[in-house]
């Protein structure tokens, strides 16, 4: 798969399906979604899709096709769905009455607060509460993001063959999350989600919210930390290394 | 000379008392070396790859098959250094020799007799080696070894099977770290006791393989080790010679541990280059390359030094250490006590109701828990042996050394009969 394709498909499964938890937690989403019911589609020709659900101040995110959209971003090509997401450019996709055009801006108010908390507050000193959304966010992106290069980047398909079929690693901030997991299914696909996986391959556990967001900030001495038992490992060792390491390259696409 | 005593009886182990074995020390000197070395502890040795916060991490003083933490704890043990400790810590007639060309000077501009000494030495001792070659680590070698079947043959891929550690170059270390694509692009895998996964290299890359680099047996990390099938390595030896290409024997690991000749006579086969370093000098950094006389010339062409690669003192521990090992006869006892070690744990882990699976020849034995493939049985296993004076690593093979004895196998076994309990019931099983 291309880089074009890949970026895209982060940004289609990793990035926008953020939006839901910022909705979760913050009052200026909430504010602008009010009232909204409504589904807005993402993807490109022949690619991939996504979909935000809105209804009673929620959000949901789907990563595919649910129902019929109220506004789809049909780009024609990968590029351009990447150029707007990333901001560096937007065409404007087909958009019929008020409502829609209601819509839209609104959507573009809400990537507003998704930039906030995955762009803008980088380096700032937070509050225990602002990191721990922030983390909250950079861990969904983080892990999604490792599911889709472990299965299309071919760069990384040693590491992908090394992690065993079936395998899962949980990542667990202690003491209250957020918690997510990594998984490699028996049919070879790559998933991730919210929470933890029963009898995992493996388990990274963080001691608090700071440690964690030190690695996903991509500051922490990850081997001291593991002599310090700040961030503790358990069970298949190697299969966290792999993930580690696309973890690690995922910056080059998002940067 | 006569050996230094070394401690032969090992106490009953410890019973793990309310209060746990201290690292403080460690921790502290932990917390030091983060502000000042990246990682605090790298590679093999960092905490990372054990049970961090169960096992010690720096180390104080070694004696004989035992060594103590920096908070004073004792341990028998069953890493050796990774490896290196083969004779014992401590030990006189090998430090003796190291210690007397300390004092003539170590490192001098020309090599020292004692350079050719060992060549002949290993050249007797290793049935198929015409000439050798020395350096400090493991790595060293098999890398020149790699560049010598490149230009003995003219060609540029290499071959090694998936899994195996050959070192830390970039065309073979396991890390990720600054890493280029490029580092890998001459490089092939096949898998280990799959004949016909190397055959399909060859076939699919004809005339292009210039050497294939395997250890004695299939030693990897977290997982079982493999000895050779049947006639996989008279395999392994025709296909190379059928298609023009080196086979070169990674012995680091297991050299001199399963056979004082090199575990080629092991294993029934000859390869055309050979790598040894972990056993060869008890401790002190030496390794060395070994070869047939068809492969003397391009040897002779490609560049190999380093600044202390022809320092005496190695040189002369060597010498010792083989003539010691040959003496008391140290591998007989190595994989004696080693089938003792392997036995006993799975007698014992049966009797709680675990299949324990042991792999490996008796000298380098590593026994694990049957019922789980992710390991934490055995990191809960290895921590709480190490509360009891046992250092096992948790997914490492481990080594014997001539220095161990049956009373220290007999601990060890009571120990465990104290752990698998606590298994147990840590997982509910």
């Amino acid at each position: 798969m291309d880089r074009q394709k890949i970026l895209a498909r982060l940004h289609l499964h990793a990035v926008l399906p953020v939006m839901a938890k910022i909705v979760e937690f913050d009052r200026e989403a909430q504010a602008i979604v009010q009232g909204w019911n409504a589904a807005i589609q993402f993807g490109y020709v022949g690619g991939p899709a996504m979909q935000l659900q809105f209804a009673d101040g929620a959000c949901r995110a789907f990563r595919q096709a649910a129902v019929k959209p109220d506004v789809n971003f049909v780009f024609p090509l990968p590029v351009l769905l990447n150029n707007m997401l990333a901001g560096k450019g937007f065409t404007l996709p087909l958009i019929n009455g008020f409502w829609n055009v209601k819509l839209l801006k609104g959507f573009m108010a809400l990537a507003k607060r998704m930039e906030y908390y995955l762009k803008e507050l980088e380096g700032k000193p937070l509050d225990d509460d602002l990191k721990r959304k922030v983390l909250t966010c950079k861990l969904a992106v983080a892990t999604w993001g490792s599911a889709i290069l472990a299965e299309c980047d071919p760069h990384f398909a040693t590491f992908a063959e090394h992690i065993p079929a079936g395998g899962s690693i949980n990542f667990v901030v202690k003491p209250d999350g957020p918690n997510f997991y990594f998984k490699k299914a028996n049919n070879g696909t790559f998933l991730a989600g919210d929470g933890m996986v029963a009898d995992p391959s493996a388990e990274v556990s963080f001691a608090d919210i700071h440690v964690a967001a030190q690695l996903v900030d991509g500051t922490l001495d990850v081997m001291a930390a593991l002599g310090k038992q700040e961030v503790v490992v358990r069970g298949l060792i190697p299969m966290v290394d792999d993930v580690s390491a696309i973890m690690a390259k995922l910056e080059t696409y998002l940067a | 000379m006569a050996a230094k005593k070394t401690v032969t009886s090992a106490t009953k182990p410890a019973k793990k008392t309310a209060a746990a074995p201290s690292f403080q020390k460690s921790k502290e000197l932990f917390l030091r070396a983060a502000e000042v070395i990246p990682g605090a502890i790298y590679g093999h040795q960092s905490p990372a790859i054990t049970v961090p916060g169960s096992f010690p991490y720096y180390a104080a003083h070694g004696e004989g098959a035992y060594f103590w933490d920096v908070d004073g704890n004792k341990y028998v043990d069953y890493l050796c250094a990774y490896g290196p400790m083969v004779s014992g810590y401590g030990n006189r007639v090998v430090d003796d020799a190291a210690v007397a060309e300390y004092r003539k000077g170590n490192c001098l501009n020309l090599p020292s007799p004692l350079m050719v000494n060992l060549a002949e030495r290993l050249t007797g001792l290793i049935p198929w080696a015409d000439w050798a070659v020395f350096a400090k680590n493991g790595t060293d070698v098999t890398t020149w070894c790699t560049l010598v079947a490149r230009e003995h043959t003219g060609r540029k891929k290499i071959v090694a099977a998936k899994g195996e550690y050959h070192g830390a170059a970039p065309w073979c270390t396991p890390g990720h770290g600054g890493i280029v694509e490029e580092d890998r692009a001459n490089m092939l895998y096949f898998t280990w006791n799959k004949l016909e996964t190397l055959k399909a290299l060859f076939d699919t890359h004809k005339g292009e393989i210039a050497g294939v680099i395997m250890t004695p047996f299939h030693h990897p990390s977290f997982a079982d080790s493999e000895l050779p099938a049947p006639g996989f390595w008279q395999g392994v030896r025709k296909l190379c010679d059928e298609n023009g290409a080196v086979l070169i024997l990674d012995d680091v690991r297991c050299g001199f541990r399963l056979d004082m000749h090199g575990s080629q006579a092991y294993f029934g086969f000859e390869p055309d280059l050979a790598c040894y370093c972990k056993a060869i000098a008890n401790g002190y950094p030496l390794s060395a390359g070994a070869g047939r006389n068809s492969m003397k010339a391009a040897a002779a062409n490609v560049f190999l030094t380093g600044s202390y690669w022809t320092s005496t003192a190695s040189m002369a521990a060597a010498l010792a250490n083989l003539d010691h090992l040959e003496k008391i006869d140290g591998v007989k006892t190595m994989n004696e006590l080693g089938d003792l070690l392997m036995k006993g744990l799975v007698e014992r882990g049966k009797a709680f109701g675990y299949d324990q699976v042991a792999t490996g020849p008796g000298a380098l034995p590593f026994v694990r828990f049957g019922c789980e493939n992710n390991f934490m049985r055995q990191q809960v296993f290895c921590a709480e042996m190490i509360q009891r004076g046992q250092f096992l690593h948790p997914h490492h093979n481990w080594f014997l050394s001539a220095a161990h004895t049956k009373a220290d196998i007999q601990a060890t076994l009571d120990a465990a009969e104290e752990v698998f309990p606590l298994v147990k019931k840590h997982f509910g099983d």
